[in-house]
């Protein structure tokens, strides 16, 4: 029963927060309690037993619980946050509804019923994009085709395994199913070469819109790539898909890092490092070892956080400069010390610099690399560099001593949670064993979850 | 209702072919018409001749939902249609000199909606060029065990709404393109998998993504009206 109610809570609480979005004081309390609520309750233990529905089975195996009830509480931390700098009334509402359908679609285990749900939910995310900010409706269009044909070829994907299960002999399912797979996830996932749309997510989204498309979408598309491989293998074989994986990976953090140099914005740095990041992941998966899997699990959390650390503070010095580009950041650590540190450690941490949360899982997953692929390993050591680049030079601008007319200040609570979120970052970072005081057995059954990979 | 039974009577003895033919003619014209309510119609018929399509293939009651939901799909659509077409007609047009000189281009949004008026000439060659498409893909890619007529009109209406999204610059135009390529794709989904579910979820799909093309083109339409100079 606990599993309707994790579909059924946000559903019910989008349709509340909806009806009473002129007031804010009681809608974002509501938003946040829901999320944190859903949390809670996808790591209790009674929703480990499976439940049959019309016919078709549910099921939340511990990963997929984590990843949700990480998800949610990513979204409600963004909101506590930034609650006042949405830009749309309908925004918390949009959040609910889709973290509803994507609980939905991760705990679904017919593949096909599985891809309209997310569908659903991924549309409901897009709609967070939707401002009158210049450039932000094109984005969230462009955004809405490109999910919808990323869930049109995972449908195509579904059914073609589906199919191949009943006639393996025939090659054209095996050919659509692998195709329409590897573009279905290469887009929803936005490796290269379908990256496009991550970026222009970060630099037109506000906080909450780019923790859910820059992170809840990717783990949300990574549990039900762990659902379908389950299901079905991967039609071209376990080391096409490692290939495939270590190749985008590889080309995805190559070129985030390159593109990252250049960037005089906080927002297009955080753009490009995330994407930068998100090559990392995939190559922590390719990579299809225990060790692996385990680091690539953690990293996925610390980017998370880094993503909502930098986002959060980069919508506190929005408020306070307008802007976010060099000239606008000048003396910004007058304004708004908490939130320039912030922006540092979350940027710093998501380039994998050390000291930070990120390197302590990046140095493992380099460990890992380099026994497979060690020619490419220090060229992938320097392509922390890029990110950190940008962020540094932003650094040195919020920093330079520049006295700024008007008394626009951060707001000191916000802004007080995003630094505490970072100080957790530099604390991971500093020592990583921190993570020791998690049950272990709840740890190791999220790792046995990882096994679907490996077959 | 002497009219309603003659076209019922009219609708249900349409054949395949009449129906593929009806579906190529409604998608040009959706393609071709540059005014944003008028063209609702043509999505409106497309979903009638689809739910006719499909409907005797794989349930009868079929055909009323389909219809239901392209009724609703246009009437969420239909105030945005006509809201964006108002308020593009009383923005002013860009001035020949702005754009002479570089620095006081109009803004980017209305310079696209200059670039991208070709004219129905550009937009029949468009058309031309996707009938080739889904033909091709049609003689070579036949789907296995789905009647060649529904594989016909899926790829037609997939290349004709992919091509709709390319050739525009507005997302109400492009929100209609991104519906008549997913309706393409339920055609030959809904006759693999017949399940009412299936057929539920299709559904939920299409009226979300109406609200979600509205949402952004009423978004859009917003920024365009700040990005103007008064």
């Amino acid at each position: 029963m606990t599993l309707v109610i994790l579909v059924a809570l946000p559903l019910v609480a989008a349709l509340l927060v909806l009806l009473l979005r002129g007031l804010p004081i009681i809608a974002t309390p509501l938003t946040v309690v829901t999320l944190i609520a859903l949390a809670i309750l996808c790591l209790a233990p009674q929703q480990a037993e499976p439940l049959i529905l019309f016919g078709r089975s549910l099921e939340l195996l511990p990963l997929e619980a984590a990843g949700l009830a990480y998800c949610a509480a990513l979204l409600a931390l963004v909101i506590l946050c930034t609650g006042r700098l949405s830009s749309g009334s309908w925004s918390h509402s949009l959040a609910l509804l889709a973290m509803s359908f994507f609980a939905a679609a991760v705990m679904v285990r017919n593949t096909i019923l599985s891809g309209f749900l997310f569908e659903v939910g991924a549309v409901s995310a897009v709609m967070l994009l939707a401002s009158k900010r210049p450039g932000a409706a094109m984005t969230s269009m462009r955004l809405l085709i490109l999910l919808t044909l990323s869930g049109l070829l995972l449908l195509l994907a579904a059914w073609a395994l589906e199919s191949r299960a009943i006639t393996p002999d025939d090659p054209l399912f095996a050919n659509v199913g692998t195709v329409a797979l590897a573009l279905g996830f290469g887009i929803a996932l936005a490796l290269v070469p379908f990256h496009v749309w991550l970026p222009p997510v970060f630099h037109y989204g506000d906080p909450l819109a780019a923790v859910m498309l820059g992170v809840a979408l990717s783990i949300v598309v990574l549990l039900r790539l762990n659902v379908m491989l389950q299901v079905s293998m991967w039609p071209g074989g376990r080391e096409n898909l490692a290939a495939l994986l270590v190749g985008s990976g590889t080309l995805t953090v190559f070129l985030g890092s390159l593109m990252a140099i250049p960037q005089r914005t906080v927002t297009r740095a955080l753009a490009y490092a995330a994407l930068a990041d998100m090559g990392m992941v995939a190559i922590g998966l390719g990579l299809s070892t225990r060790l692996s899997f385990d680091v690539t699990l953690m990293h996925i959390a610390y980017r998370g956080l880094a993503i909502l650390v930098v986002s959060a503070s980069l919508g506190i010095l929005r408020q306070c400069l307008d802007a976010d580009d060099i000239g606008h950041l000048a003396g910004a650590v007058r304004r708004a010390p908490l939130a320039v540190m912030s922006m540092l450690i979350g940027g710093y941490s998501l380039a994998g610099m050390p000291l930070s949360a990120g390197f302590a899982s990046r140095v493992l997953l380099y460990k890992a690399f380099s026994s497979q692929y060690a020619p490419w390993t220090i060229a992938l050591v320097l392509c922390s560099f890029g990110p950190a680049w940008a962020f540094t030079r932003c650094g040195v601008a919020a920093l330079v001593s520049t006295p700024i007319p008007g008394g626009r200040r951060e707001p000191l609570l916000p802004a007080l949670l995003v630094f505490i979120l970072a100080l957790a970052l530099l604390a991971l970072g500093i020592y990583p064993n921190l993570l020791s005081l998690l049950p272990q057995e709840w740890l190791k059954s999220l790792s046995t979850s990882w096994l679907a990979w490996r077959g | 209702m002497p009219f309603i039974d003659r076209l019922s009577t009219f609708v249900g003895n349409l054949s395949s072919g009449q129906i593929t033919l009806g579906l190529v003619l409604v998608s040009t014209l959706m393609l071709v018409v540059e005014e944003r309510r008028l063209s609702l119609l043509p999505l409106l018929v497309q979903y009638i001749l689809v739910a006719l399509m499909i409907g005797p293939r794989i349930y009868q009651p079929i055909v009323f939902v389909w219809i239901g939901l392209g009724a609703s799909i246009c009437l969420v659509l239909y105030p945005t249609a006509r809201h964006v077409q108002q308020g593009l007609r009383v923005l002013p047009p860009p001035s020949r000199e702005e754009s002479a000189i570089w620095h006081t281009q109009p803004a980017p949004a209305l310079r696209a909606i200059t670039l991208a008026s070709m004219g129905p000439v550009f937009r029949l060659v468009a058309v031309a060029a996707g009938g080739f498409v889904a033909y091709g893909l049609w003689r070579a890619y036949p789907m296995p065990g789905v009647p060649p007529e529904l594989t016909l009109t899926s790829y037609w209406l997939m290349a004709i709404g992919l091509l709709t999204t390319l050739t525009s610059v507005d997302p109400l135009r492009m929100g209609l393109g991104l519906l008549s390529l997913v309706n393409g794709f339920e055609i030959i989904y809904l006759f693999l998998e017949q399940s009412l579910l299936v057929l539920t979820l299709c559904g939920l799909v299409g009226i979300v993504m109406a609200l979600g093309i509205a949402a952004s083109a009423e978004s859009w339409l917003e920024s365009l009206q700040e990005e103007t100079p008064a």
